[in-house]
């Protein structure tokens, strides 16, 4: 049976009104920037040479791991292999414990809020404090993240300041100067008390051993730098052959999130620092792997070419109605209805694929091509034939093949259709169509019989 | 050319004028029609996760539709069903993979086989244009309709300004989330202009009916056309 809790949160998202408008708003302004960003022609050739470099990666996984794990221990960075999100989450606790780390600073992570991390560092008397200012906002509303770049989005310049007005103790301003100005001092002094950094990342770069962060606040160069220790946290999917590979996806990464050319930091993350230098003295990176290798070599693989820009959210016209939350999932939006299936078995996110109109606008705009709509097609088929149809739609679709498959009975069934659309208008699926919309009458004659009237079809006297 | 008709569920129950308006104009361009057996593309089982329930369709429209030079269906939704079901349910089966690819949409048709580039023609009316998700994304074919509709005097030719937001309609969609699919029925009826269109325009009847039923119920004096019946009445082809 189809999750319950899914449609109740679809329901109550949409009842949200000023959720709708501060989502609307937000998308509009990545997506139309981002639509403008490059011509046609020049944004097709990088999608091209950007989905190989990535589908090299994905086809190489094995390979690349051992790669990147040698090259990154020869400089000095200790990784980590993690088989699921509960070993990755352990393991980022065990080494603050370890270094008797008190408070933590995060910089945007979206590995982190999949593996629920602040909740795991919480349990090991460890502080998480989020430094990348949406998360930072979202944190102190106690909610999740709603977007994969831009976590408040859903909130309102007046709730935030709202936020911030009951942290501070006094009266902040809605004005974007007083609202950042807040967040930096208060940023600022946490950055200096912090024990450990944590971190995660846009690429894994196996030839070098490194890391490859994009930010545009600057909080990840505080969060990796200042603290004596940096552990990162990333998906296995994040691995790239080289610099040259990730190059043609580092361009597109911002483009297409919100059309700017390059992100305010690139940040290169090569090692510990070396003695007498600045930076930190430990550098950690938990590898997991999460339900990733299930998806390697399946139908869905291609969902392991994502490099999380965020653009089929933007684009998504039932995102820009419910926001986030309502997908229940740390991945929302058209590739989280994809990708939460893969890596989750509940009920809910199994009901993801058919959280869409299907209208494939996500496919269009994916830098790296994933044929998002196809795989929602085929995966709401695996929901169902793992039981999580919509109630009664079983039978309903056996009848339908039944009395409507082949076009002899579909004659025979014409001339009753008229009585059976009147009669579902009151009872049936179309009872829920005609509350709120109105419907055409039904033709009572096939058209066959008009267009042989018309003498417009061929063959007839 | 022999062309097929390929009438579509809902234009044989709800938008008659729609499939007579299609044959009409590809009689004047000098096509012969045929209307081989048919029923339903299958659509509503296939997005409804229920493939196997799908498929007899897609072999019934394989065996019937074989003989025509191309296929023409007055929707975007289902000529896209039919394209991707015939190459999901029969890959490699060379008559199938070759059905699939003479299977239009009728404006695609006009556009891409016909070659008609702003046909003259008279449609005195104010429109605004509703490009459907399937012609746009799953078809391919952004943009060609309206080039249909950019020759044609006396039409003023309105547009959303986001064009891309789909309707909401999405088939069972509409049942499974029905607030959801209102209240993106709403977001483009808000985007209107104020001075109402005389008609929305559309290639699909599935967003025709969707919006078109909004209008209706919200008591709108914008009227839903299909852009079939828009080009017979202006005379395409004449």
């Amino acid at each position: 049976m189809i999750s319950r809790d899914l449609l109740e949160d679809v329901r109550a998202a949409v009842a949200n009104r000023s959720l709708h408008a501060a989502v609307a708003q937000s998308v509009d302004r990545h997506s139309l920037p981002a639509a403008a960003a490059m011509p046609k022609g020049q944004r097709e050739l990088l999608r091209v040479r950007a989905r190989a470099a990535r589908m090299d990666a994905v086809r190489s996984l094995g390979e690349l791991c051992e790669r990147f794990i040698a090259a990154a221990e020869a400089r000095g960075i200790r990784v980590h292999t993690a088989a699921d999100g509960k070993e990755a989450a352990r393991i980022v606790a065990e080494i603050a414990q370890a270094a008797g780390a008190r408070r933590a600073v995060k910089s945007k992570s979206m590995a982190s809020e999949e593996i629920a991390l602040n909740e795991e560092l919480g349990r090991a008397g460890v502080t998480p404090l989020e430094t990348d200012l949406g998360e930072y906002i979202v944190q102190l509303a106690g909610e999740r993240p709603s977007h994969i770049i831009a976590p408040c989005l859903h909130k309102s310049r007046a709730e935030i300041a709202e936020l911030f007005s009951r942290e501070a103790g006094r009266e902040i301003a809605t004005d974007t100067p007083s609202l950042t100005g807040f967040a930096r001092e208060r940023l600022r002094e946490e950055f200096r008390r912090a024990d450990i950094g944590i971190s995660g990342a846009n690429f894994l770069v196996a030839e070098e051993g490194s890391l490859v962060i994009v930010s545009n606040e600057g909080n990840a160069r505080f969060s990796t730098t200042v603290p004596h220790i940096h552990v990162a946290v990333a998906g296995v999917e994040k691995l790239i052959r080289d610099y040259a590979a990730m190059q043609d996806a580092l361009r597109l990464l911002p483009l297409s999130a919100t059309g700017q050319r390059i992100t305010s930091y690139v940040s290169v993350v090569r090692g510990p620092a070396a003695a007498g230098e600045d930076g930190p003295q430990e550098v950690h990176v938990v590898l997991m792997d999460a339900g990733r290798s299930d998806i390697l070599g399946g139908p869905y693989e291609e969902a392991l070419l994502c490099i999380r820009c965020g653009a089929c959210l933007d684009i998504c016209p039932v995102y820009r109605q419910t926001g986030g939350h309502a997908y229940g999932s740390v991945y929302s939006g058209p590739i989280g209805a994809v990708l939460t299936p893969l890596l989750r078995p509940d009920a809910q996110a199994q009901a993801l694929p058919f959280l869409s109109s299907l209208c494939g606008a996500c496919s269009d705009v994916c830098p790296v091509g994933i044929h998002l709509h196809e795989h929602l097609v085929a995966l709401r088929a695996r929901a169902v034939a793992q039981g999580a149809a919509f109630p009664g739609e079983a039978a309903a679709f056996r009848g339908f093949r039944r009395v409507w498959a082949t076009p002899r009975r579909y004659r025979t069934l014409r001339p009753l259709l008229p009585g059976a659309l009147r009669l579902a208008q009151t009872r049936g699926p179309l009872a829920v169509w005609r509350r709120g919309r109105g419907i055409p009458p039904v033709a009572p004659a096939p058209i066959a019989r008009r267009l042989r009237a018309e003498g417009l079809i061929e063959g007839d006297a | 050319m022999e062309i097929a008709l390929f009438t579509t569920c809902l234009g044989d129950l709800f938008a008659q004028d729609a499939v007579a308006s299609t044959a009409r104009v590809l009689r004047r361009l000098g096509h012969r029609l045929t209307l081989p057996a048919q029923t339903c593309c299958g659509q509503p089982a296939m997005n409804s996760g229920f493939p196997a329930q799908a498929r007899p369709f897609v072999a019934a429209y394989l065996e019937n539709f074989q003989s025509a030079d191309a296929v023409v269906a007055p929707s975007g939704s289902c000529a896209a069903m039919l394209r991707h079901g015939l190459s999901q349910f029969y890959p490699g089966d060379e008559a199938a993979l070759r059905l699939a690819e003479r299977t239009y949409e009728l404006t695609q048709f006009l556009a891409e086989v016909q070659g008609l580039d702003r046909p003259p023609g008279r449609f005195a009316a104010r429109v605004i244009y509703h490009e459907s998700c399937h012609l746009a994304h799953w078809l391919h074919a952004a943009g060609e309709t309206e080039r249909l509709l950019q020759g044609i005097e006396g039409l003023a030719l309105l547009h959303f300004p986001n064009p891309q937001l789909c309707c909401g309609f999405g088939g069972t969609f509409a049942v499974h989330f029905p607030e959801l699919s209102l209240a993106m029925a709403d977001e483009k009826v808000s985007q209107l202009p104020e001075q109402p269109p005389d008609f929305l325009v559309a290639s699909d009847q599935g967003c025709l009916m969707q919006l078109g039923g909004r209008l209706e119920a919200l008591g709108r004096k914008t009227r839903p056309l299909h852009v079939a019946v828009l080009l017979d009445r202006a005379g395409v082809g004449e």
